[in-house]
């Protein structure tokens, strides 16, 4: 058995001081000249063996109540629920900690994190327990399992302390599982998590859950689930995160425009400063907020030489500081190149209008018409976006296209104008085409909103995506992801991942017979974005959200020292790049799950008791103790009980 | 005050004149025709000249004919005599216990010390009321044997034995109070002064033995509250005043055992008593030597 607070039971012999007391009286026994001493002699004799046996049982309870609340008040730690706390210690803990951005929360009163108050709490509990257990910590930020052989160094070690990434608890639970099958042991094991609960980090929903917890149910050794929970959330944090960096041209001059979102705590119109550094210039803003959330666009002043800008921004220190603050960088100097190769001159004129709008602006935006033969031979290195229109596809143009995209480019097919019967490049096939009957054409109905080229803006804006009319259309198949499609389940717009880029196919023209895709509300901005996503791995610098690198930055630009891993916000650089770390926008989210969703969560495995870790206090509750209290009661419930019985025949025989 | 008399004018501790003075309007009564040697406020056996009429007789020729009923002759033509009871004085016999078991003191002193104070008080009322007292002391043995009289120098030769008394020796009871019932020879009020740890069959042969020879019998049971209660918390080693034998138990564990035989012993000698006649009463140091008396006092006239 483990104990939290384990000098408390130096004070178990205490327990024997009844017995002690009963054997002093004994020996400090009283002397007293007696008349009666027949009645003494023939009691002693006649005394009942039920008598002798009533007095031994009232001396065990005394000395078990105190052997029971003494082994209570040192808080021992029931293993696998209440049949099985006498079993011993587990042979295996395994330290699951959740390293995410929220975890940096602190209460107001003391400052202290929820992370170092964990930390602080885990290495009493880790070095009682390590004396019996093998304890291994894997936390959320490197997946990896560590042995903790000096409870000290969870204090000291930066894979236990703050980051700023997200945690997938699924995802550790996992790295358990894989963990213990990797050790072939069959000892009972303990899971300590530490969490704050977000349901974000959570995903309560997610299918995972239910093949892990399997997974774990399949083990041979049993397992269970001590949780340390943190869920409580300050109502005085603020946060900012950078939304999106813009640059456009305006009379000739270039702007470049950041998008940042601020969140304020509570209501009522406030001021808020927001201070913006970007390539070692400080600009200090005064925010009028009258609404929870403020999207604020702010047009960075930069020299025209100034093609590189790294910089962040940052609003008053809360209790949680990692969200007080954001990096931003930007490459104004990234060409955005798109190549068309249509068979349909005019799809293509209306594609390389699409693709550069600004006919002024080619510093930035350039488009060229191709042939297949063309394309075969140029250097796609500094192109961002080909348009694939109608043309058959050689094997060795579908390879160059392959590596185009493996590499970080991005592919916009479309079908042909020419009647025929399929078109399939890629591993995408358009086929059966469909024309629309009585002027009834096609509208999408759906469409991915959240994330893609056809998402919401920044501002909130819907893509007017509905207002697309289909006349002519192929049906579209191949192993993708729709993104949009009409009410009759037809596709309008697929994606798939290949390496580092993305193949796009639509099933319709930008042609009148086809459809309105030629009006431009959706191509241009469908375009621009693809253009975007594929240029991105032409920037000197990469966005990110922090996660845990397997290769070190080699330097850091803006913040922390310990952040070259990845885990923490920052700008750093390698190879020549810059990486800009932000933390994940779902760790702003609040929802916390409470104690019994969690239980309900990890429902097959055994969890025996949950410590609700407060910021104000560190309470701890424990079943065991919980236990030996009862225990304790029921004892001085039978020895009142033995020794009013005793006081009541003694009574009644004298009345 | 302090009773004083004697030749030595010796100061009598054992006489409370407070306590009788309050009881005064107490008197020692017999329960039973008894044989005295004068004329007294008790019941005799024998037909006497009192003013309390007894039964009408038939004259037998020769008799005084001053006893004759005249008018019962007028009623019937028959000559009758009227006899009348006879009174006689008490004839009492205190007989106390001072053995070593009598010493055992509690919180309201000790049960010998009890005992002395009934009897002097006994003793003083009875003598004040014109009666005759005894006294007979025993342990083992018999100590000391005073005959009864009636003269208040007798009161002071009671009074300064009981005084120099101390509780010593073990109990015979039995042969005691055989020897007693065999050597009293008229009918007597016999008071037993005992803690009467002994035989409760055997005790109840004396008794009846007692009885049996017409005397009237009262028990005085002295006890202590504390063997009584048996409340002791610790061990305790109990050493027996009369034999010295030191037993240690742990009195909790014996209690209940013990209450029970003490109930058993007290209720059978009381029952005991009543079923064979005798008059029983409970004495313990904690009511006070007044209240003891003044229920035996009570308890006899109600009975009478």
């Amino acid at each position: 058995m483990m104990f939290l607070q384990p000098f408390i039971l130096w004070g178990l012999p205490l327990a024997l001081l009844p017995i002690a007391i009963h054997l002093v009286n004994r020996m400090r026994h009283q002397k007293v000249a007696w008349a009666a001493s027949r009645f003494l002699a023939a009691a002693a004799h006649s005394s009942t063996r039920w008598a002798r046996l009533r007095q031994l049982l009232i001396l065990v309870c005394r000395v078990l109540l105190l052997a029971f609340l003494i082994t209570a008040l040192a808080q021992p730690l029931a293993v696998g629920g209440w049949g099985q706390f006498l079993s011993g210690p587990p042979g295996t803990v395994i330290l699951l900690l959740d390293r995410s951005c929220s975890m940096q929360m602190s209460a107001a009163s003391d400052g202290i994190t929820k992370n170092e108050s964990a930390l602080k709490l885990l290495r009493g509990k880790i070095a009682e327990v390590a004396k019996h257990s093998f304890v291994v910590c894997i936390d959320s930020a490197t997946q990896h399992p560590r042995p903790l052989l000096d409870p000290d160094l969870l204090l000291q070690n930066s894979y236990a302390g703050p980051t700023e990434t997200s945690a997938d608890i699924p995802a550790l639970f996992q790295q358990a599982f894989q963990y213990l099958l990797s050790q072939g042991r069959d000892d009972a094991v303990e899971m300590w998590l530490v969490s704050d609960l977000r349901a974000a980090d959570w995903q309560p929903q997610s299918s995972r859950w239910k093949a892990v917890l399997q997974q774990f149910e399949a083990l041979p050794q049993e397992v269970s689930v001590r949780l340390f929970a943190y869920p409580s959330f300050e109502q005085t944090n603020a946060s900012v995160q950078i939304k999106e960096i813009v640059n456009f041209r305006v009379e000739k001059q270039t702007i470049t425009e950041l998008i940042i979102a601020v969140k304020r705590p509570g209501a009522g119109p406030i001021t808020m400063p927001l201070t913006i550094s970007s390539n070692g210039r400080e600009e200090h803003l005064q925010l009028e907020l009258d609404t929870r959330e403020k999207i604020v666009h702010h047009q960075l002043k930069l020299n025209k030489n100034e093609d590189l800008v790294l910089g962040k921004v940052a609003i008053p220190v809360d209790s949680q500081v990692s969200d007080n603050f954001a990096y931003f960088g930007y490459d104004r100097r990234v060409p955005r190149h798109t190549v068309v190769v249509a068979e349909s001159a005019e799809v293509a004129k209306i594609l390389e209008l699409a693709a550069v709008p600004d006919a002024e602006d080619i510093s930035l935006e350039s488009c060229e018409r191709l042939s297949a033969l063309q394309m075969l031979s140029s250097d796609l290195s500094t192109t961002s976006l080909v348009v694939w229109q109608g043309e058959k596809a050689t094997p060795a143009v579908e390879e160059k296209l392959r590596d185009f995209v493996a590499g970080g480019g991005v592919v916009l097919l479309l079908p042909p104008s020419l009647p025929a019967a399929s078109f399939s490049i890629l591993g995408v096939e358009l086929h059966s085409l469909q024309q629309s009957q009585n002027d009834r054409s096609a509208v999408i109905s759906e469409w991915d909103r959240e994330q893609g080229p056809l998402a919401d803006t920044v501002a909130g804006e819907i893509m007017p995506v509905d207002s697309l009319h289909m006349f002519r259309y192929f049906k579209a198949e191949g192993n993708a992801t729709v993104l949009a499609s009409t009410s009759t389940g037809a596709s309008f717009l697929l994606a798939k991942k290949s390496g580092l880029g993305s193949i796009y196919s639509c099933a319709t023209l930008p042609l009148q017979e086809w459809s309105t895709l030629a009006d431009g509300l959706i191509l241009v901005p469908l375009m621009q974005r693809l253009a975007t996503e594929g240029c991105t791995r032409l920037s000197r610098i990469t966005s990110d959200v922090c996660a845990s690198r397997e290769r070190r930055f080699t330097a850091i630009e803006m913040g922390p020292a310990n952040g070259r891993d990845g885990t923490r916000a920052g700008i750093f650089r390698d190879a020549g790049r810059f990486y800009v770390l932000n933390r994940s926008p779902q760790e702003d989210a609040v929802d916390v799950l409470d104690d019994s969703e969690v239980q309900n969560l990890l429902r097959p495995l055994p969890m025996h008791s949950v410590e609700s870790a407060k910021l104000e206090q560190d309470k701890t509750i424990a079943a065991a103790s919980s236990m030996f209290i009862w225990l304790a009661i029921v004892s001085a419930i039978l020895e009142a009980t033995l020794a009013s019985d005793l006081r009541k025949r003694q009574e009644k025989i004298v009345r | 005050m302090i009773f004083a008399g004697g030749k030595d004018k010796r100061q009598h501790v054992l006489l409370d004149s407070q306590v009788i003075s309050r009881l005064s309007r107490l008197s020692v009564c017999a329960r039973k025709p008894l044989e005295g040697n004068f004329s007294g406020r008790h019941k005799s056996p024998h037909r006497g000249a009192s003013v309390e009429f007894a039964q009408y007789r038939k004259y037998t020729p020769g008799e005084d004919i001053r006893s004759l009923d005249w008018r019962v002759y007028g009623r019937t033509d028959r000559f009758y005599v009227k006899e009348f009871e006879a009174d006689t004085n008490l004839r009492a016999y205190l007989v106390l216990d001072c053995s070593n078991s009598m010493a055992f003191a509690g919180r309201h002193g000790s049960k010998f010390g009890l005992a002395q104070q009934l009897s002097a008080m006994l003793s003083y009322m009875l003598i004040s009321q014109g009666d005759a007292v005894g006294l007979h002391c025993f342990n083992e043995n018999v100590l000391k044997h005073i005959p009864p009289r009636t003269n208040p120098k007798h009161l002071h030769a009671l009074l300064t034995t009981l005084e120099d008394l101390h509780p010593a020796g073990t109990t015979d009871l039995k042969t005691v109070l055989h020897e007693l019932a065999e050597n009293i020879g008229r009918r007597a009020l016999v008071i037993v002064i005992s803690d009467f740890f002994t035989d409760v069959t055997a005790l109840l042969d004396c008794f009846q033995h007692l009885l049996h020879r017409r005397h009237d019998l009262a028990v005085l049971h002295v006890m202590d509250e504390a063997e009584l209660q048996f409340d002791f918390s610790r061990p305790v080693r109990f050493i027996d005043l009369e034999d010295g034998h030191g037993t240690l138990t742990d009195p909790s564990i014996i209690k209940s055992q013990y209450l029970r035989l003490m109930h058993e012993f007290l209720e059978s000698l009381r029952i005991g008593c009543l079923e064979c006649g005798a008059d029983y009463y409970l004495a313990t140091p904690d009511a006070g030597c007044e209240a003891i008396l003044s229920n035996f006092l009570l308890g006899r006239m109600q009975k009478k």
